[in-house]
């Protein structure tokens, strides 16, 4: 176990290389410059002059690149050039808020599609079975942004129940970071939930007709223990590797939701980044969720061994 | 009895006026919250180095400069209170206000006047503003409250170059050792508290203002809600107290509708939009070609469509009565006059030509596209971001790019700025060169009586509207919204709120 996790971390080495040459090389492959950007709609050579020797941008790349790569093995992922601010410390006081959204609306997730799907297993091309894949439809066509606008309208504006906007921290109070925490959640959850509920169902269908199924109802085993247990379990395997995968799409595709609800998260950082030209910022914040979509897909892979017991490691 | 009742009664009117005297009489305390229409509330701390509206505001909470403006835009004393300009135009005295404190407590002199203009003038410290203060030779310390500034040669826009946050006096300590100003620190009404992650900005009452009295709120938090619906949402559920921008669509309904909830502006606004052509190639090199696309275009037409009406539709920014409006006729649509002057330049069937906008502009650009087809253009639209699109139009490689502007305090700051070649946004006037505009422009410097500085604005203004290289195609509203217990949120005619008159520091919560 402990030589998978150190191989699998091993393997983390060369992704991370290989993944700072693309991201650097796409980064400053795109037109327009940091420079262009920070003097707006002004030009003044001497400044900018100044402005592109202080940040090294007249070097080579393969200078620009060794530069950056060589402080980010002793830990430094350089300054923004708008904020002049260390980079980690912006990524560090960002990443959490992404990481708690992402996680509250896998969980989300889960609660909605894990009785859907199921039900809708046990009563393929039947009412229940057809309303949940309605549901799920919905879910998959309504888009993200208008929906976060309609459940911002109905608890916050109409019935006033929760904050419309914002973050708290729960360290600081928990039921009011829990009470912003909601309707950023249920937004980006239900879109996952809608996928989820899909593979749950077909899984389920597909694991109820398996000869280990009959083997259980031949011994007489109740309906409640077959699918609550047996067959359950083995349809949460690709589910487990599809929430995976999903959470790492959660980390970078909550943008919308994130500027609906003013959410200090990860991912407006990245794109004002972009828009901003802010290299080493766009850099540090693709190399800090890659490093995070690896290690939860590590956890993806561990989990497989509590579900399937024949699954080895290593 | 008679007379019991008869003091009953008065006392009960008393009550009543002083109920109601009490209520407009400004209050102490609170938390003011404001939804900013961006996705950050500023763009960096340093106030040397603003770029953008949003950080003007958020940083003139903090930093204040020598000058100010009045409601009326005349430049009035503020920190220094009072100033003298030698014969030849050549040395400015500025008596500073004395007993003005740092935020940190220190006492605001001459050697700190110096210390900040310098760091403008200092190209390492990237400030977009040192172009304007480059006509400095030297800061001279005269003693701890006076400070002479002798200029290289007479420059008659210098005093409106002082004016605000962007010339803010700060203390030297407030500059990290590499340069940076992460914790901002001014004599303004609001200290800076916090930043926190690049989001909210939190600002603290200065209780050491040097102005009187002023600010009452004990802290204002901006917050950035840069969507239009969660913004309005915002401020109906009282999550914020005051949002800077309403959208368009929503103006007709909520101007008609007295229960709306919250108090509105509606303001002319001072921010243009534009259709900037490349002055530099084929086909707008030829004058004509760019008179056929100021006269093809139906600025009302554009300005009811993108504004619903709130909006206007004018050639300059300095509206009527004030006194640097030039005499002008608005060009009016003429599509007969649109097909003789391309056929003169020679494109009789029709000229291929790309219009690039950024996305919240391409709108506008969609409009001026169809407008120009039908007057015989065969226009194209590219949709590009700011730093790609930057790029190529410094590099001179576009045909027409719709884009804004804003508004600029001195004739100088609106016309030398665009129309000098070279000049710092002249990139946005399609590299526009003409020497006899220059040439006005660099003697409109020298002069110093304004009547005379203003025959010769008026001049290069008519040649400006016979050679169009950016033709302004109307004005956005300049739009706020706050709640009904905001008090004394006062703006200007034309709505802006970061002058000597209006804005944060007058403003106190009836709670």
């Amino acid at each position: 176990m402990l030589k998978f996790v150190l191989r699998r971390l091993l393997q983390l080495i060369p992704v991370l290389f290989i993944l700072s040459v693309l991201v650097f090389s796409l980064v400053h492959l795109v037109p327009g410059s940091p420079i262009d950007v920070l003097m707006g709609d002004i030009r003044d050579p001497v400044v900018e002059a100044a402005l592109i020797a202080r940040y090294g941008l007249d070097q080579p790349l393969p200078v620009q690149y060794w530069r950056w790569l060589t402080n980010l093995l002793q830990g430094d992922f350089g300054t923004s050039i708008y904020s002049r601010e260390p980079i980690l410390h912006m990524i560090l006081a960002r990443f959490p808020n992404t990481l708690l959204l992402a996680f509250a609306s896998a969980v989300v997730a889960l609660v909605i599609s894990l009785p859907a799907g199921i039900i809708a297993a046990l009563y393929q091309n039947r009412l229940p079975d057809f309303g949940a894949m309605g549901i799920a439809l919905a879910g998959i066509s309504i888009p993200n942004f208008w929906f976060g606008i309609l459940l911002v309208l109905l608890f916050s504006q109409y019935l006033g129940w929760l904050p419309s906007m914002g973050y708290v921290s729960p360290a600081e109070d928990f039921g009011a970071a829990m009470r912003h925490l909601i309707l950023p959640a249920i937004t980006l959850g239900t879109a996952m939930s809608a996928n989820l509920t899909r593979l749950i169902r077909a899984e389920m269908i597909e694991q109820l007709s398996q000869d280990y199924v009959r083997t259980a109802r031949a011994k007489g085993l109740g309906e409640r223990m077959i699918v609550g247990v047996h067959v359950l379990k083995n349809a949460m395997i690709p589910t487990v590797t599809i929430i995976g995968i999903q959470f790492g799409g959660l980390l970078e595709g909550a943008v919308l939701t994130e500027v609906i609800f003013a959410w200090p998260g990860i991912g407006r950082l990245a794109v004002d980044a972009v828009y901003e030209r802010d290299y080493a910022l766009i850099q540090g914040v693709v190399l800090v969720a890659a490093i995070v979509y690896v290690l939860i897909n590590l956890l993806v892979d561990i989990s497989y061994r509590y579900l399937d017991p024949r699954v080895k490691l290593g | 009895m008679k007379t019991t009742g008869l003091l009953a009664a008065t006392s009960l009117c008393w009550t009543l006026s002083a109920g109601a005297l009490f209520a407009d009489e400004p209050r102490h305390g609170g938390t003011l919250t404001v939804g900013v229409a961006s996705t950050s509330v500023t763009n960096g701390l340093d106030p040397h180095i603003i770029l953008g509206d949003n950080t003007v505001w958020a940083l003139s909470q903090i930093g204040e400069g020598l000058l100010h403006f009045d409601a009326n835009m005349n430049i009035v004393p503020w920190l220094a209170h009072s100033y003298s300009i030698s014969d030849d135009g050549l040395v400015y005295t500025f008596e500073l206000e004395q007993g003005v404190r740092f935020h940190n407590g220190r006492e605001m002199m001459a050697e700190d006047v110096k210390f900040s203009l310098e760091r403008i003038l200092d190209p390492e410290t990237g400030s977009r503003r040192r172009q304007n203060l480059e006509i400095i030779d030297r800061v001279v310390v005269v003693d701890d409250y006076t400070v002479e500034i002798h200029l290289q040669s007479a420059f008659a826009p210098f005093l409106a170059n002082m004016v605000g946050v962007w010339a803010a006096v700060i203390p030297s300590e407030s500059v990290n050792a590499d340069g940076s100003i992460t914790h901002p620190v001014g004599t303004g009404p609001f200290r800076f508290n916090n930043y926190d992650m690049g989001e909210n900005l939190t600002l603290d009452r200065n209780d050491d203002y040097w102005r009187d009295d002023v600010p009452f709120i004990d802290r204002v938090v901006m917050t950035p809600v840069s969507d239009d619906a969660a913004r309005m949402v915002a401020l109906r559920t009282g999550a914020v107290d005051i949002v800077t921008s309403v959208p368009s669509q929503l103006l007709p309904s909520l101007m008609a509708n007295e229960n709306r909830g919250f108090e509105l502006m509606v303001a002319p606004g001072t921010a243009w939009r534009m259709a900037t052509m490349n002055t530099t190639r084929p086909p707008f090199d030829d004058v004509r070609v760019r008179q056929a696309v100021d006269l093809a275009l139906d600025r009302e037409e554009i300005m009811l469509a993108r504004t619903f009406g709130f909006g206007h539709v004018d050639n300059q920014v300095w509206a009527e009565g004030r006194f640097w409006r030039m005499d002008a006729e608005l060009p009016q649509r003429d599509l007969d006059r649109v097909r003789e002057l391309l056929e003169e330049a020679g494109h009789g069937d029709g000229v291929d030509i790309t219009i690039e906008a950024r996305s919240v502009f391409l709108d506008d650009a969609q409009l001026v596209q169809s407008q120009l087809n039908e007057a015989g253009f065969n226009a194209t639209i590219a949709v590009s971001d700011w730093a790609a699109l930057a790029e190529r139009m410094r590099a001179g490689n576009f045909d027409m790019v719709v884009t804004g502007a804003g508004w600029y305090a001195d004739p100088d700051g609106r016309y030398a700025r665009f129309y000098m070649p070279g000049g710092p946004a002249n990139w946005l006037a399609g590299s526009y060169n003409n020497p006899e505009v220059a040439e006005l422009l660099t003697e409109a410097r020298l002069v110093s009586v304004p009547e005379e500085r203003r025959a010769l604005y008026q001049q290069v203004f008519d040649i400006l509207q016979h050679d169009v290289p950016n033709p302004i195609l109307y004005f956005m509203p300049m739009t706020m919204a706050w709640s009904h217990d905001v008090r004394d949120f006062r703006t200007d005619g034309q709505g802006g709120f970061a002058n000597a008159e209006t804005g944060l520091k007058y403003v106190w919560l009836n709670r």
